[in-house]
């Protein structure tokens, strides 16, 4: 009877808590965008990204690589575009969201022109649970919001892949 | 049986030296109506041996204890549904709070009413082309680079509206 009254407790609590998880940033604060005519909406779902990773690609260069180590892990994207009141969505969005919930990861300011936020949802440790990055430019405003089980560590990979080929660019 | 023989017989009963016939002995004289004053404080003990073994059980004993058992079994029987009744009460209770307690967290709960998958890609060729453009823009944005930033939303916008 206990152990009865224990698994139907600990299954109860893990139903409740990834019930929990499932929700992104953008369906829980953003949805009024998302019907919204100024904005241009991207959503890929969990069996998307699923189709994607058994898609077979062969890739020799370290940016493509990176990015499908990256996708790999991913089972949600959401992206919201606007072309106008940049600076206002931004300002908007920073307010709105639940600080307690989302971590800042990092904050990038270009010449009081452009802001971007970096934020995360975590876990405690490496692999997190949700990114979202918010751009307020002049005249646009990005919101993406990337769902998986994340690794930080890849996504630095990612990026630093992006800065060495920029670099041979130069 | 003189007063004598009872002395030495009372004496080695109370030493635990009687044998049974002895005892029996004890006891029809102590039923009996010629009892020596000297030994009447021995008479209720005699007497009480004689009338507890007339003792038997009653015709209905067996009955008796069939209700009890009976009885017992009921209530052990009640005492697991009201078990039963507990454990559900605090399963309705945990559910309550599963259902409820997010609800309450979530600000504008609005979130069932989004219909995402008006803005999903076709295929998986599109869905990989806007993930790697979105994460191409995560990337520059990353490095602290607007340069590039223009490029990959013109090809997240560009994807976007082919299936608009």
């Amino acid at each position: 009877m206990r152990f009865l009254l224990f698994t139907f407790t600990a299954i109860l609590l893990a139903a409740s808590t990834t019930a929990h998880a499932q929700i992104d940033a953008i369906s829980k604060y953003f949805s009024k965008y998302v019907d919204d005519e100024r904005f241009t909406v991207v959503y890929i779902s969990p069996k998307m990204f699923q189709l994607i990773d058994k898609m077979d690609i062969n890739l020799d260069d370290a940016e493509a690589n990176a990015i499908k180590d990256v996708v790999k892990d991913l089972r949600g994207l959401r992206v919201l575009v606007a072309e106008e009141n940049g600076k206002e969505f931004y300002k908007e969005a920073t307010q709105l969201i639940n600080k307690k919930e989302y971590e800042v990861l990092m904050t990038v300011r270009n010449k009081g022109e452009e802001s971007v936020d970096f934020l995360i949802k975590d876990n405690g440790n490496d692999v997190i649970d949700e990114l979202l990055m918010i751009v307020g430019g002049p005249d646009e405003f990005v919101l993406m919001s990337f769902v998986g089980k994340i690794d930080i560590n890849k996504i630095s990979e990612m990026a630093k892949a992006f800065q060495d080929e920029d670099d041979n660019d130069e | 049986m003189t007063t004598r023989d009872i002395q030495i017989l009372l004496d080695k009963y109370f030493e635990g030296q009687t044998s049974l016939e002895e005892e029996a002995r004890l006891k029809q004289y102590f039923q009996g109506e010629q009892i020596d004053p000297a030994f009447l404080p021995f008479q209720p003990l005699f007497q009480f041996f004689e009338s507890e073994r007339e003792t038997g059980l009653s015709p209905s004993f067996e009955s008796k204890l069939m209700t009890r058992i009976k009885a017992e079994k009921q209530a052990r029987i009640r005492n697991m549904t009201t078990y039963i009744a507990r454990i559900a009460a605090v399963a309705v209770i945990i559910l309550g709070i599963a259902i409820v307690f997010p609800k309450l967290q979530r600000p504008g709960n609005a979130v069932a009413n989004i219909n995402w998958d008006k803005y999903e890609p076709q295929t998986e060729d599109e869905a990989m082309a806007e993930a790697t453009a979105a994460l191409q823009l995560l990337a520059s944005k990353l490095n602290g680079s607007t340069k590039t930033a223009t490029h990959e939303l013109e090809q997240i916008k560009k994807s976007a509206t082919i299936f608009k």
